[in-house]
């Protein structure tokens, strides 16, 4: 009989955790709508606050979190973060590293919890900037200042958003490698491109890695940027909303030549297991010889041992431009509750590049970036694309196409005929979509 | 009547944790998934925009997203092999076998390893250039195999990590529906010189039928939900040739942002497992 009583003693107790539990809950769950009812009131507080913040000359207060996808540069940016704080007390300025950006950001952007300072991510684009970000054409720059300044522009004609480096498109290669196998100059058209891969693969080296099985480092060769600046669009623009084929002439081209490579047994021997840390540490040590990426890669072989005398980059084969790309784009939260410091660390981390390797979009600061430097040294112009409007992104995600996982089905497709009907299908979905939009 | 409202105090509060952890955690996010299926959501924007049954219209209009029922076929032939492995791992390590204790935990080992290392693991051990198996079969004198490749077989590499992961789980379940079997029903049929493939047959089999049902029809589910290896190995690719139907959703969700669409594709295959389990229970009904 005790032991009932204690048993009932010791559930009546349990439940009623359980329900103070709910009912913590449910008032958290009521302040929440109270708290959205009252938006006015508390936009009014920001506004008083970012007056009185005018008023005292530029006093930073408040804090932010900046999140970045530089995992690897954890401890570097938490000192950036911490020398701009020396500059302004009073604010706190903390860099979040997330691995899975793209998501991670995307879900918490969702559920109301954006970081104050973020990167343009999938489903945004010029179309929704005013719906994630806050303007700052305000921000004491102009497009002298800020390459690719116009681009962050939304459809609104608001400036929402500025990267904060640049990259230029080229084939990054090994020069231990190029001489190993006997070849003493960079190829300059496709078949010299070609020769030098049969020289490569003569010396037992790889000629071309992909790391394919990760599918993104292939972009360059199938991004319409990349490929359309390459041949030699004197515009820049995207104009594939306009036309009926998705993969026209000029793609079709440029994923040839990766498609002859991999006929050629020019590639990794396997390309579905053909990993990018492997890719990266192979090109590093001589055993791949190239790669089409962009001038922000480089700079990892080094870190992982190479020289950086027996790194380099040339245009890729048979280029008319150089592409110059511009790389995150940086904007301010909406939500965010400190836009005056937001805005004041955006400006520093424009005017003080994050990481010594990157190319800084600020034409204020002085490129001494090797890499570049040889890119460039070949005389093909660089020349950077001007953004293209939402339709071309939306028609794609509108007929469910992913260009570089479909470029690996193409390069993987032995019959010609198949793959050009796989090419055809795309084309016939594009044609149909478009019209839509 | 007095005892009557204890128990009913009783009953209520073991029951509220449970009911409450279901409610929020299942029906919930269920329900969620279901408004959600009406919509044209891009997994970022906070206000829904309904389109009907559009998203339902679209999914059936392409067939190719029910193809992956296809590659998930290697999952649930695979499922039912490792139904047979794990009976018979069971029956194994319920006799007296030295260190049988040891054996079991080995076995459901991989049952506890964190799902993403396995893959990882695998992705290690799929690997064309560096992987041990190719490295062991060139000592041997035979050919480097192409686990990941373009053909059909490559679901079936991915199919066996869920077979070395879920093994030990199978055998863990037969184990104690085997225990259940009282050890005399066993002497009397060594008395009357049954062999082990008759005892197997005549009293192990009828004996856990139910608990095979279960299991079964655990694997059947899981097969049909798979995502985990497609989605971290291959991505789907070469070409859609292991995308399964779930990693298709999670690509049309995360890769397109049409989570409305992706969620519709989550209630169908929620309707086909819910027919599943009907036609199971119709036959389980019927024996009876």
């Amino acid at each position: 009989m005790k032991k009932k009583t204690l048993a009932l003693l010791l559930s009546v107790l349990m439940t009623v955790g359980v329900l103070s539990g709910c009912g913590q809950s449910g008032a958290t769950q009521e302040t929440a709508p109270e708290a959205g009812t009252a938006k006015t009131e508390t936009s009014a507080d920001v506004a008083e606050e970012t007056d009185a913040e005018v008023a005292e000359v530029e006093e930073l207060t408040g804090s932010i979190v900046v999140a970045s996808n530089r995992t690897d540069l954890e401890d570097s940016l938490a000192k950036y973060a911490q020398d701009f704080m020396d500059l302004h007390p009073g604010t706190t300025v903390e860099f979040e590293t997330i691995k899975e950006y793209d998501d991670v950001v995307a879900t918490r952007i969702a559920g109301g919890e954006a970081p104050d300072l973020f990167y343009v991510v999938d489903p945004i684009n010029q179309d929704t900037y005013q719906d994630y970000f806050l303007p700052i054409d305000d921000l004491p720059f102009t497009a002298d200042d800020i390459l690719f300044y116009e681009n962050g522009r939304g459809t609104d004609g608001a400036l929402y958003v500025l990267p904060l480096t640049v990259s230029y498109c080229g084939m990054i290669y090994n020069k231990v490698a190029f001489a190993n196998a006997g070849i003493d100059k960079v190829p300059s058209t496709v078949d010299e491109f070609y020769e030098a891969c049969e020289k490569l693969k003569a010396a037992g080296i790889t000629p071309v890695g992909t790391a394919f099985k990760d599918i993104w480092p292939i972009y360059a060769w199938c991004g319409w940027g990349e490929v359309t600046l390459t041949a030699g669009d004197e515009r820049g623009e995207n104009k594939y909303a306009e036309q009926d084929e998705i993969y026209d002439e000029t793609m079709l081209a440029s994923m040839n030549i990766l498609r002859n490579c991999y006929k050629n047994g020019w590639l990794e021997d396997d390309i579905m297991s053909a990993n990018w840390d492997q890719f990266k540490l192979d090109l590093a040590q001589g055993k791949v010889a190239m790669h089409y990426s962009e001038t922000w890669l480089p700079s990892q072989f080094v870190e992982l041992g190479a020289n950086q005398e027996d790194i380099g980059m040339f245009p890729f084969p048979g280029a008319k431009n150089i592409k110059a790309g511009a790389g995150k784009q940086w904007g301010i939260s909406k939500d965010t509750e400190s836009p005056e410091l937001a805005k004041a660390f955006l400006a520093y981390m424009l005017e003080n590049p994050l990481d010594a390797s990157d190319i800084p979009s600020n034409l204020n600061i002085e490129v001494n970036d090797p890499f570049v430097a040889e890119l460039l040294s070949y005389g093909v112009e660089p020349l950077s694309p001007i953004v293209g409007d939402a339709k071309f992104s939306n028609i794609r995600n509108d007929i469910e196409l992913d260009g570089q996982n479909f470029f690996l089905t193409y390069v993987m497709e032995e019959d010609d005929e198949k793959a050009q009907a796989l090419i055809d299908e795309w084309n016939a979905k594009w044609a149909a979509a478009r019209k839509n939009y | 009547m007095k005892s009557k409202t204890k128990d009913r105090i009783y009953v209520i509060c073991f029951l509220i944790i449970p009911v409450t952890l279901l409610v929020l955690f299942s029906y919930y996010p269920l329900t969620k998934l279901i408004q959600l299926s009406f919509t044209s959501w891009n997994g970022m924007s906070r206000d829904l925009k309904y389109v009907g049954i559009r998203n339902y219209q679209d999914i059936f209009s392409q067939k190719e997203l029910f193809q992956t029922f296809g590659n998930n076929m290697a999952y649930v032939i695979t499922a039912l092999i490792q139904q047979v492995a794990g009976l018979f791992l069971a029956i194994l390590l319920n006799s007296n076998i030295k260190m049988k204790t040891t054996f079991r935990a080995i076995l459901f080992m991989p049952y506890i390893i964190n799902g993403v290392a396995v893959a990882f693991m695998f992705n290690y051990m799929y690997d064309f250039s560096n992987s041990p198996i190719n490295f062991l079969l060139n000592k041997l004198g035979m050919e480097s195999v192409h686990f990941i490749s373009n053909s059909y077989m490559t679901n079936f590499a991915l199919s066996f990590i869920s077979f070395w992961k879920y093994v030990g789980w199978t055998m863990v379940i037969y184990i104690a529906a085997l225990q259940s079997i009282p050890g005399d029903v066993y002497e009397a049929a060594r008395i009357d010189g049954a062999g082990f493939f008759q005892t197997v047959r005549f009293i192990t089999l009828p004996n856990i039928k139910t608990m095979l049902e279960v299991s079964l029809l655990l694997s059947l589910n899981g097969a049909l939900q798979v995502y985990f290896e497609p989605f971290l190995i291959t991505k789907g690719g070469p070409n859609g040739r292991t995308a399964t139907f779930i990693s298709k959703s999670l690509e049309l969700a995360y890769n397109y942002s049409k989570y409305g669409k992706a969620a519709a594709m989550g209630v169908i295959l929620l309707i086909i497992i819910l027919l599943l389990v009907a036609v199971q229970n119709a036959f389980l009904k019927g024996d009876k």
